[in-house]
């Protein structure tokens, strides 16, 4: 052991290498120390991801799905006014016909298209997302968020669908 | 008869839509917009800034029931049949004001 001091080396994967010292904990306890960069790492994707207008610009998004008269009205009254039950509603799902999306969301009319929004931009009043129980003669299935009252913003963009 | 100006709220099924329609009488929205909400005496969720919006947007908030254009015309033309609410007006949701 003191002999190995002195040389000031030591054998590893077969390599002779210079320890300078104490042996760095990477070296002693490998696989630790490569799982605590791993889990280091992860963190900060999840912080970024997660801290509103981080450096990557990631912003929640919600959709609002419409027909033709709220694809005209929404913008020119510049808010989503509340249904009648006093809630707008919006959702993470995005589908790609508005028979799809009449069935999921258990639609009344069926939409054209639907707004995007940037959650960030409303104050408050959104409700926990929940499962969309069936009604309207829909069976339901997807994902809403109901917000209390009218929610004001500006959307981020229009996509039309099928 | 002259027609008068009537306050009716448009359900969207995700949202909603304040209107103003030019009837003669109640009736005469009743029967043709089962559907829709009126109103002989605005809600409290209806204040003078959306009034203020549908005087600016007249294409879009305001029409006459006799002579309809715009999205209007388009849905009694093509979509108001495929409006389940049109369909079963007895699934029509209670107005809820107080928010």
């Amino acid at each position: 052991m003191l002999k190995k001091r002195a040389l000031g080396t030591r054998v590893m994967n077969g390599v002779l290498v210079d320890s300078g010292g104490s042996l760095p904990y990477e070296d002693v306890h490998p696989s630790n120390a490569r799982f605590l960069r791993v889990l280091a790492k992860l963190f900060k994707i999840v912080e970024v991801l997660t801290t509103s207008g981080n450096a990557f610009d990631v912003q929640p998004m919600i959709n609002h799905y419409t027909d033709s008269d709220g694809y005209k009205g929404i913008p020119a009254a510049g808010y989503v006014a509340a249904g009648t039950d006093g809630y707008a509603y919006f959702t993470p799902d995005i589908y790609g016909s508005g028979k799809k999306a009449k069935s999921r969301l258990a639609l009344a009319v069926k939409p054209i298209g639907f707004f995007i929004f940037n959650m960030d931009a409303f104050t408050s009043g959104f409700e926990p997302p929940r499962k969309i129980t069936p009604y309207n003669n829909e069976p339901g299935g997807g994902i809403e968020i109901r917000h209390r009252g009218n929610a004001y913003s500006t959307a981020y963009r229009w996509i039309t669908v099928k | 008869m002259k027609k008068k100006k009537f306050l009716v709220f448009e359900d969207l099924s995700t949202s909603g839509q304040w209107l103003y329609l030019y009837a003669r009488s109640k009736e005469d929205i009743e029967r043709r917009f089962p559907e829709f909400y009126l109103f002989d005496v605005p809600p409290k969720r209806f204040d003078a800034a959306k009034a203020q919006i549908i005087e600016n947007n007249p294409d879009i908030f305001i029409f006459d029931i006799d002579n309809l254009h715009g999205l209007l015309k388009d849905y009694v033309e093509n979509r108001q049949k495929d409006n389940y609410i049109y369909q079963n007006p007895d699934k029509k949701r209670p107005f809820v004001d107080e928010i």
